[in-house]
């Protein structure tokens, strides 16, 4: 009887699982996800579980993220800014779209307090004034509120002060605290932190809904590689949005076990690219929109590009893609007695794939693969140069179903190629294997301290968050310190971001 | 040769603004939505040039002085903006008859679009830089001197800071040290005044129009616009935005590539640093550029100053140096460099008043510590 912890990926199409032991796959599973979720995860669960222990799940989830595309299951939420009269030319929601807009009708409120870049107070908090608010509010039958702050990332006070304030008026209401979501940017931060508050009752309801279908601890996947405890994940669902390609790059950093190397997840209609520092996705320099608002959340950088197994081939140019065939290749490519001529048949004329009926391509020419072959080390080769730099070559780890189709290409370009066991559930390996972290972000006037005491101080803060979020003490690591300063200003202000993760605790319930 | 802004322009006049501002002049992503709320769906801003406004007229600027950064916790503030002009109209003996950009690029040239459509009254087509710089005694209006004795005001979100009938620009050329010029004391006294002030306050001065059109530098609001527009139809029409961003500016590709270090030091409360990039063969770009192998290097404080080529200079402030996303066309500010973007490096000739030997002396490479003579887009190859 093994102790495990086991990795859930529910994907549009597929519910993968896997159990990982000290860093082994003992088991894994793919099933057709349910349209309830829950379904597809107990099946996956069932397959996998045999006679293990399991102690933890970690589920990577779309149910949030598609709630919010798809406009539904949205709960109102007030919007409260507090800096009066510092932002109010630019309100809550100025960049939303309409439709998102008039789905969520939330109330806006402006208030006293705030800070300055120094802190000092913009203006006082007023008891009084909160207490209205939340009074106006709750007779609204609103039960979720959003506080944002200016300067609330460096000087956190007043929203805490004011959450306080707003629970005695009215314990029922529900605050989600933009210092604890967002970063430095006060739109982008207030419109994660609504989204949060909009996203709370139907994150309580699903999370609840997952912790009846596993049979442990839960947690949940986040945009940044770590998990959160299901409790907490049901407070900041905003973390999970798009915690998937994280997760793949993740799970194939440690199945690879390599720190340094470019990711190719090939798959049905497109390979998605993206590459790894130090065992961590790198990070895209734009910000991520979800469902068309701006949020000051990073992604991994990725790169697409339209070639996967059900890619079409131009006979007479040997061009792939982008178009493909898709989940239909088993009925529509020649290999499988059908009519169109994909990258899977190439592959399997060229002797690198063992799949279909081999007799279906017999009649490829190999003139035909050399053209196929030569368009393809084009593309790749182009896709990887954008990752490098000169006189460095990364290893390539390759994951997905269509890993075979480009293996042999990669290492004719002269690149060291790995695939490694279990490239198919990649995915969900990267979501049983994530570690918990913790992030600050802080902005100083240069007169009260130093440039190190303020790297450390941001540095300690994230560490405490991390403890917080359930990692071992021992364990946690800083993958991120980043400085900037704020020109222009006679003093050299400085803001400084830290994030750190560690290993989960194993004790933490 | 006036025309109108629309609601639907404001991105592209922030696109190309950016652009214009070579990576400082600060986010302008507030500074748009701000201005898409004090224009009205169904009215417009009409810019017009210094010739066409009256000559007995005034014009005002307002300009946010300050950290770039701060913006993003205090977005642009119209109360503060009209704090300033009502200020300054108390003072002014005489008609406002328009509002104009101190600096097009980056956000700046948003605050006075706001007031222009708050007010009705048009936006000159015209700022004081025809790019973007650090520091006031940087502008056009200080390097050939205005007219003194004309109002200028402070201004933030907590009201009226200071207000003054000043001789900030004095109608004196600077002296060839203008280390210590009027304007430079002024610099100072404002950067005081704005740390002690949350760090973001806004300037309001009135200009005279016969000044105005001996030191403005006309045409840089249509400039942004047609290169903002150029580079929004290249990506919906999935052309190359670069190439369209070239075309409309009158500008040079240097190199693509993608930046593989990012070095700063912070001094003065400047951002100071270099960032490096390696060229990547670009197939779209129409040069079937080989840039494969080739080493750039750029200096910036706040904006790009300097670009070494393969070690070489190649290019220099005050001529434009813009580095923009390869993919997509958007311009990348200092703040955001970090390994691993893809960009194309694209200089723009400056304007002609910033190339006289008075202008090089205030914003040639030598005003910002290089021992440098001024490399120019023209020259020779």
């Amino acid at each position: 009887m093994m102790e495990v912890v086991a990795g859930i990926d529910v994907g549009g199409t597929n519910t993968d699982a896997v159990l990982v032991s000290e860093g082994r796959v003992v088991a894994w599973a793919k099933v057709p996800t349910t349209p309830d979720i829950r379904g597809g995860i107990v099946d996956a669960l069932d397959k996998v579980a045999g006679t293990h222990r399991i102690k933890r799940v970690h589920i990577g989830t779309t149910a949030f993220t598609n709630a919010l595309v798809e406009r539904r299951e949205l709960a109102p939420a007030a919007a409260i800014r507090v800096g009066k009269p510092v932002s109010e030319s630019l309100p809550p929601m100025s960049d939303w779209p309409d439709d998102l807009r008039s789905v969520a009708r939330n109330p806006i409120f402006f208030v006293n307090g705030g800070r300055e870049f120094d802190g000092r107070a913009i203006g006082a908090l007023d008891r009084e004034e909160i207490a209205e608010v939340a009074r106006n509010v709750a007779s609204s039958n609103i039960s979720q509120v959003a506080v944002t702050s200016v300067f609330g990332t460096s000087y956190p006070e007043d929203e805490i002060r004011i959450a306080e304030w707003i629970r005695e008026a009215n314990p029922e209401l529900e605050v989600s605290l933009a210092h604890r979501i967002g970063r430095f940017g006060i739109l982008e931060r207030e419109n994660a932190t609504l989204l949060n508050a909009m996203l709370r009752p139907l994150a309580a309801r699903t999370i609840a809904a997952y912790r009846e279908a596993v049979p442990a601890n839960l947690l949940i996947s986040q945009n940044d590689g770590t998990v959160l405890r299901s409790t907490s994940a049901a407070e900041l669902p905003i973390f999970t949005v798009a915690s998937g390609p994280t997760n793949s790059l993740r799970g194939a950093a440690i199945l690879g076990a390599l720190a340094d190397a470019i990711v190719f997840d090939v798959g049905g209609t497109t390979t998605d690219a993206g590459v790894l520092r130090g065992s961590y996705p790198q990070p895209a320099g734009l910000d991520l929109s979800i469902a068309g608002v701006r949020t000051n959340f990073r992604m991994p950088d990725l790169c697409s590009i339209g070639i996967g197994g059900g890619s079409l081939i131009d006979a007479s140019t040997g061009a792939v893609g982008p178009k493909s065939v898709g989940y239909r290749l088993t009925e529509e490519a020649l290999a499988f007695g059908g009519s169109t001529l994909t990258l899977t048949d190439i592959a399997l004329a060229a002797g690198r794939i063992e799949i279909g009926d081999r007799s279906r391509v017999k009649h490829l020419d190999s003139e035909l693969i050399t053209r196929v072959d030569s368009h393809l080390r084009t593309r790749l080769a182009r896709l990887l140069e954008n990752y490098e730099r000169i006189g460095q070559q990364l290893p390539i780890i390759l994951v997905g179903g269509g890993a075979s189709l480009i293996e042999d290409l990669l290492r004719e370009l002269g690149r060291v190629v790995m695939r490694p066991p279990h490239a198919s559930v990649a995915n969900a390996y990267g979501a049983a294997m994530a570690q918990v972290g913790g992030e600050a972000d802080m902005t100083f006037a240069s007169a009260g301290i130093s440039r190190a005491e303020a790297l450390s101080q941001v540095e300690k803060e994230a560490h405490r968050r991390a403890r917080e979020a359930g990692a071992s003490a021992g364990s946690i690591v800083t993958v991120e310190l980043e400085e900037a300063a704020l020109s222009y200003l006679a003093g050299d202000a400085l803001r400084v971001r830290a994030r750190a993760i560690g290993d989960i605790e194993e004790s933490s319930r | 040769m006036s025309f109108e802004i629309l609601r639907s322009d404001i991105s592209a006049l922030a696109l190309g603004s950016a652009v214009l501002g070579c990576g400082g002049g600060g986010n302008s992503y507030y500074g748009q939505l701000v201005a898409s709320r004090a224009l009205a769906a169904d009215s417009s801003v009409r810019v017009i040039d210094i010739e066409e406004m009256d000559a007995r007229a005034f014009a005002l600027t307002s300009a946010a002085v300050g950290a770039p950064l701060i913006c993003l916790e205090k977005p642009p503030s119209m109360s503060a903006l009209r704090v300033g002009v009502d200020s300054a109209k108390a003072l002014l003996h005489g008609s406002v008859g328009a509002f104009f950009a101190a600096e097009i690029g980056g956000l700046q040239c948003m605050f006075p679009l706001m007031l222009a459509a708050e007010t009705g009254l048009p936006l000159l087509d015209g700022d004081g830089m025809g790019r973007a710089f650090p520091e006031l005694q940087m502008s056009t209006f200080a390097i050939y001197g205005t007219t003194p004795g004309l109002p200028t005001v402070l201004s933030s979100d907590r009201g009226l800071l200071f207000d003054n009938v000043s001789a900030m620009l004095k109608y004196a050329p600077p002296p060839a040290d203008s280390r210590d010029s009027g304007d430079v004391r002024f610099e100072r006294a404002v950067r005081k005044i704005c740390a002690d002030d949350g760090g973001l306050i806004y300037l309001t001065a009135a200009f005279d129009q016969p000044s105005l059109s001996r030191t403005i530098v006309r045409g840089s609001i249509h400039l942004a616009l047609k290169i903002g527009r150029a580079v929004e139809s290249a990506r919906s029409a999935n052309t190359d935005p670069i190439a369209a961003l070239i075309d409309a500016g009158c500008g040079k590709r240097f190199i693509g590539g993608k930046i593989v270090d990012v070095e700063r030091h912070f001094r003065g409360g400047h951002d100071w640093g270099e960032v490096r990039l390696e060229g990547i063969d670009d197939s779209r770009a129409r040069s079937s550029s080989r840039d494969r192998g080739r080493v750039a290097r750029i200096s910036f404080k706040n904006e790009y100053l300097i670009l070494w080529l393969d070690g070489e200079v190649v290019l220099t402030v005050p001529d434009l140096i813009t580095l923009a996303e390869t993919e997509t066309g958007t311009p990348v500010s200092t703040e955001i460099l970090r390994p691993g973007l893809r960009v194309t490096v694209v200089g723009l000739p400056c304007s002609p008043l910033l190339r006289s030997p008075a202008a090089l002396r205030a914003v040639g490479p030598r005003a910002f510590g290089y021992d440098l003579e001024y490399v120019s887009i023209d020259r020779i190859d």
